[in-house]
């Protein structure tokens, strides 16, 4: 494999995918008015670095990804870790879909019927699989600039629209909710799982992916709250897609608004993170499952099954459901962060034994 | 990759009659909706572009009559704007509609109507609501010649109505919000069509901003007076402007104000509700009988300043009559302390009703222009010899 | 080997030779030796010949022995720079098809190669694509040596390498590989050699048939540039690029290239770095708006309309009310048209392509709105995408294929189309390596030190103090082109 992918790269399209979760937010994730929302996002991110830390330490001392390395063939409890982690893998995958059909068919991309929103967002996932992860990475650090370059727009086209008297000095609101919230906010994060394992790939997994990655989600996420807040008050409690909305309220005069290319970003989001996710699970079945063809094929697999469940969930939310309330404990996320990493390494160290 | 592009090719072409799409001239891109109870359910008038007023190849001819106005009936306003568009013949584009009018009917049951326009998709956040003082139907069917656009002319009237202080103008998204607040109350331009011989339109009537109208509890409550219409705008728009005619010495005294900055101080007294409001602008006079305004600037000033008290607290009544914080008076006190709104958020309405409102204003008066001298004016025949 | 008679080597040359008619073989004494001259016709200098190589043969007086007199013609007797010994029928086949005077002497096994070579150049003239405002007027023309020296000529420094070899197994082309010590990296240097000595190309008469050798297969981007200004290819070479330079072809081909090189010109070094700055903003611009604006368009138009400014929405519903066609069959017309007029342009003598420009402007832009085939505003989104096209010369041909890929797809699927499509456009320019340097460093993969001059170009002060550098690193890696 060529390693020539930096960390910029990494942090780049990790932040991408990680504030695609926020602004892609599903019926009941609604967003509301207040100034514990502000602490909910800080203390999330917060609980999310600090799960960052063994992954960190366990990535650092296998010398890349958490399952590099090691006899491929591996052990029963390296399958058995491997198979684990695809299976949160493949409910993210799940999860970004049912957020992007949701998104898009609340969105003026209504327009696109669903099956050609599956072909050609599956066909585009496939491209970037295909390509592998160092195109991945490089394009996601483009369409983060890009972003970048919206949101200074939108923030200066909305400038007018901002009223700081809807911002009030208060942490917490109601204190019984908060833990529940941060955690539901903090399980938005699968990043973490795919910086485990796609780090190899980079030049320098270096110590600054993560805090960047954290940093820069965190900020962008405070700026798309405190414009909703600012902008709509208490109306961001009753909208579906705070940030579309205000997309739809910026304008730019060259465009009456630019909701078109909010979606434009947000999409191509959403296919980094399928992309992401779906490379993260082509790291682990090489390591831990299939070899030669198998691996290439693993990937183009999973994103089909990810895209399939998404439609399931779509059209029984009924099953999703208990999914998501699991997922909203952040149990998973704690596995795949505090546990399995410890664990892949142990694997090995008795392989090397 | 060479034998993968014919067949995609082909596809995407075949699939090119298979995207629901409409092209721009089978629009009907509305300019302004107006939505009227009728019936058991809603009728909905619509202004739109009519394509045909072109002159040459693209120039808008904007002699001819440059807006359609189309009307369709239905138990929901959806339906409503379905029959409209079997009547003209075309897909409806609400998407571009800058202005929503609400016949004084249908603004009784306000936020019904407004969740359809903001939860659409392609609803536009920015379009201005207006109420009617009767139908919504009678506003749109005055129509202006004009500029490029009927609807331009309407909105521009409801500018100047906000610039002068007579009525406040009012976004999509900023109503909605002001309903989503705990006592729903919005403050709405009227509007009025009247039979003025106007030569703006062809049937010489036109639409005229007679104040504002109250909605609180997702009801149309009453108008306001103008007089507390601008009173409110001084109280929540920093740096609003207003005219206000004041008598000194039974001359009249015509006084821009400008620059206003407000203090509001919510706190709790004996269980009630109490809110010090501190009111400071500057102001310049207009017009004036008087022969030296600025030799009896404190006069000035003094009257001026019980004038801008006796406005706000005309609004402050309505806010305490009806209970509905027009005045954003909730996002004040969880800014001034968060405490205390935890305590009155959950009867915020009652609240509001007992409250004691206290206004203090100051006003400065600027002077300005051309002529100097203390006060002195120019002799109207200046004996000037030039050599 | 050549043989001692002097009859049955020329037998054996005129018959590997097929008697070609321009085989011109002049038989002269000389030292009182039968002796041969074989040129071949136009390429050598007619009067050179004469006064070096024929006035000194057959002034020589005396009866010479043959083998003394091949060891003269060696030595002291002709003074040409570039002589060498000739042992072989092919040598002296080779010697005479490159423009160089053979002289065979009966009764000697060894022959002489006289350089001699005078055939008819092109002068030194400004390039026709790559124009400048400020700085050199002077282009590459077809001859290798006349491009050589116009390089040497800016580097006179030996740290200039220069390796001459022949491609082609029928043309025989000569073709030189160029290096600078201390920056080009060796590895490069040598990758780029073996693929020149495998090529398996039997004729190569322009540098476009081998640039497809020295880069990675991508169906629209190509990852070895072409210059026809010696100064841009010294540029180049400084930077640490290998570059190749064909007998025959005044492009000079480079390697690696990237795509932020699209966009840079030599006049951004003259002019102040605001400016620079400002230009190659407007070029990045450009680019974009040439192969998305009207896919964009009739995405909006068709399917977004509600985020065109109210006033323009009408302008252009007014317009499109006059039109029998959709937005898009009109987009693909124009679009097809204005193609069609840039081939039938760009083909037809200088004097005929007027023609071809005022029909077009009159036809299209007066009698096809005025008619009402048309809407005017797709007329003009299209004359200004095709315009924006032209900024950015290396990619026109990308820029006309991409605008009609991103026509279809807003036309037909919207800005959901568009996003697609944009997306996949993306990965595919990601996923190009230019000899082992990204292709889209260093914007992505990022580099500071590469950014000072991307889309910012540095003032002189710090450019001149920093070593340039490949952006994006060094090349790590030289994949092949194995085809």
């Amino acid at each position: 494999m060529r390693n020539k992918t930096g960390g910029a790269e990494l942090a780049a399209a990790l932040a991408v995918s990680r504030v695609f979760a926020e602004a892609a937010s599903l019926p009941d994730e609604y967003h509301t008015y207040g100034m514990q929302r502000f602490t909910v996002i800080v203390l999330s991110f917060a609980l999310t670095a600090a799960l960052c830390v063994p992954v960190y330490l366990a990535v650092k001392s296998s010398g890349g990804g958490i399952f590099a390395g090691g006899d491929r063939r591996g052990g029963i409890l390296r399958s058995f870790l491997g198979a684990l982690f695809s299976v949160y893998l493949l409910y993210g995958a799940a999860e970004t879909g049912l957020r992007a059909h949701y998104y898009t068919s609340g969105t003026i991309f209504d327009a696109a019927p669903s099956e050609y929103f599956y072909l050609f967002m599956g066909a585009a996932l496939l491209f970037a699989v295909y390509k592998g992860t160092e195109p991945t990475l490089r394009a996601a650090l483009i369409v983060a600039g890009l972003f970048a370059a919206f949101m200074l727009v939108i923030t200066l086209a909305l400038i007018p629209d901002i009223d700081t008297d809807r911002l009030y000095p208060a942490l917490i609101d109601d204190p019984e909710s908060l833990p529940a919230q941060v955690l539901r906010e903090t399980s938005r994060n699968c990043e973490p799982a795919v910086f485990a394992v796609l780090c190899g790939g980079s030049r320098k997994p270096g110590k600054l992916v993560i805090p960047a990655y954290i940093g820069i989600s965190c900020a962008v996420t405070l700026l798309m709250t405190f414009l909703g807040t600012t902008v709509f008050g208490e109306l961001v409690s009753r909208l579906d897609l705070p940030f579309y909305s205000l997309s739809s309220t910026a304008d730019i005069t060259v465009m009456h608004r630019i909701n078109g290319i909010d979606v434009m970003l947000w999409v191509m989001a959403a296919i980094i993170r399928l992309a992401l996710l779906s490379l993260a699970f082509r790291e682990v079945a090489a390591a831990c499952f299939v070899r030669g063809m198998g691996a290439a094929a693993a990937p183009l697999i999973f994103a089909a099954a990810g895209v399939g469940l998404a439609e399931l969930f779509t059209a029984f939310p009924a099953l999703s459901e208990p999914l998501r309330r699991l997922s909203g404990t952040c149990l998973p996320l704690f596995a795949v962060t505090v546990l399995i990493p410890p664990l892949t390494l142990i694997g090995k160290r008795r392989k090397k034994a | 990759m060479k034998k993968l592009l014919l067949p995609v090719l082909a596809a995407v072409l075949m699939l090119s009659g298979c995207t629901a799409h409409a092209e721009l001239n089978e629009l009907a891109i509305a300019e302004a909706i107006g939505i009227d109870r009728g019936g058991d359910g809603y009728i909905v008038t619509m202004q739109y572009f009519n394509t045909d007023t072109t002159g040459g190849t693209t120039a808008i001819d904007s002699s001819k009559p440059n807006a359609v106005t189309v009307s369709g009936s239905g138990s929901t306003i959806e339906s409503a704007i379905e029959s409209l568009s079997y009547g003209c013949g075309r897909s409806v584009m609400l998407g571009s509609a800058g202005l929503i009018v609400f016949g004084r009917e249908a603004a009784y049951d306000l936020m019904d109507s407004l969740s359809f326009a903001a939860s659409h998709y392609s609803g536009n956040p920015r379009a201005y609501i207006a109420v009617s003082e009767t139908t919504a139907s009678d506003i749109l069917n005055v129509k202006f010649s004009e500029g490029n656009a009927s609807v331009e002319k309407l909105e521009g009237m409801m500018k100047n109505a906000e610039a002068l202080g007579m009525s406040s103008l009012v976004m999509l998204h900023e109503a909605a919000e002001a309903l989503c607040c705990p006592t729903e109350s919005v403050v709405l331009p009227l509007l009025k069509a009247v039979d003025a011989g106007s030569e703006l339109t062809e049937e010489g009537s036109t639409v005229t901003v007679t104040g504002a109208a109250l909605c609180t509890g997702d009801r149309l409550t009453g108008t306001l007076p103008p007089e507390a219409v601008s009173g409110l705008c001084l109280l929540t728009n920093e740096g609003a402007t207003c005219e206000m005619t004041v008598k000194l010495r039974r001359k009249d005294v015509c006084l821009a104000v400008y620059g206003t900055k407000t203090k509001i101080a919510p706190s709790i007294e004996d269980g009630a509700l109490r809110f010090d409001i501190r009111l400071s602008a500057d102001c310049k006079v207009v017009s004036t009988q008087l022969s030296d305004p600025y030799g009896e600037r404190e006069a000035v000033e003094r009257i001026a300043a019980a004038e801008l008290d006796s406005r706000v607290l005309l609004l402050l009544k309505a806010v305490k009559l009806h209970g509905a914080d027009i005045s954003g008076l909730s996002y004040k006190i969880r800014s001034y302390s968060p405490e205390l709104w935890r305590s009155v958020s959950g009867n915020y309405r009652e609240a509001l009703k007992n409250a004691d409102y206290s206004v203090s204003c100051d006003l400065h008066l600027e002077r300005f222009g051309i002529m100097h001298g203390s006060g002195e004016r120019p002799a109207a025949n200046p004996s000037v010899t030039f050599q | 080997m050549l043989e001692k008679e002097l009859l049955k080597n020329i037998v054996n040359i005129r018959a590997v030779m097929r008697d070609s008619s321009d085989l011109i073989i002049k038989y002269a004494k000389a030292g009182g030796c039968a002796i041969c001259v074989l040129t071949c016709d136009g390429q050598i200098d007619a009067d050179r010949a004469a006064n070096l190589v024929f006035r000194p043969l057959t002034e020589l007086e005396g009866s010479v022995p043959p083998e003394r007199l091949s060891e003269m013609i060696g030595g002291e007797l002709l003074l040409a720079c570039d002589e060498k010994p000739v042992t072989s029928a092919t040598e002296v086949i080779e010697a005479v098809l490159a423009g160089f005077c053979v002289i065979l002497i009966d009764g000697a096994e060894t022959g002489y190669a006289v350089g001699l070579q005078g055939f008819k150049t092109r002068s030194v003239a400004q390039p026709e694509n790559h124009r400048n405002i400020r700085g050199s007027r002077e282009g590459f023309v077809e001859a290798l040596h006349v491009n050589m020296s116009l390089v040497r000529r800016r580097v006179k420094s030996p740290a200039l390498t220069m390796r001459t070899m022949k491609i082609g197994s029928v043309s025989n082309t000569e073709i030189c590989v160029f290096g600078m010590e201390g920056r080009t990296d060796k590895r490069l240097l040598r990758a780029v050699t073996d693929r020149l000595e495998r090529l398996p190309l039997s004729l190569v008469l322009e540098s476009g048939f081998v640039q497809p050798f020295l880069e990675e297969r991508h169906p629209l981007f190509s990852g070895a540039g072409a210059t026809e200004r010696p100064d841009t290819f010294v540029s180049k070479l400084y930077e640490g690029r290998v570059g190749i330079i064909i007998d025959g072809s005044p492009f000079a081909l480079y390697v690696p290239k990237l795509f932020s090189e699209n966009f840079i010109m030599l006049d951004d070094y003259v002019e102040k770095p605001v400016f620079a700055f400002f230009i190659r903003l407007i070029r990045y611009a450009a680019f974009l708006i040439a192969i998305l604006l009207p896919g964009f368009y009739t995405a909006l138009a068709n399917f977004h309309p509600e985020l065109i400014p109210d006033p323009l929405l009408r302008n252009l519903a007014a317009a499109e009310a006059l039109t029998p066609y959709s937005v898009l069959t009109e987009c693909v017309i124009l679009d097809l048209f204005y193609e069609i007029m840039r081939e039938a342009g760009l083909r037809l003598p200088s004097n005929v392509g007027h023609a071809v420009s005022i029909v077009g402007g009159i036809v299209i832009g007066d009698i096809v709105v005025s008619a009402g085939l048309v809407g005017a505003p797709m007329l003009l989104t299209v004359a200004i995408a095709s315009i924006s096209g032209y900024i950015v010369s290396d990619l026109a041909n990308q820029i006309s294929l991409l605008r009609f890929g991103f026509i279809l797809l807003g036309g037909i699927f919207g800005l959901f189309g568009l996003t697609v499509g944009a997306f996949v456009l993306l990965v595919s320019v990601c996923s190009l390596d230019s000899c082992g340097v990204p292709f889209t460093s260093p914007l992505s993969p990022f580099s500071f030190a590469g950014m000072r001059d991307t889309l910012f170009r540095a003032d002189w002060h710090v450019l001149g103090r920093t070593e340039p550098d490949l952006p994006g690193g060094n090349v790590t890696e030289v994949r092949g082109n194995e085809k």
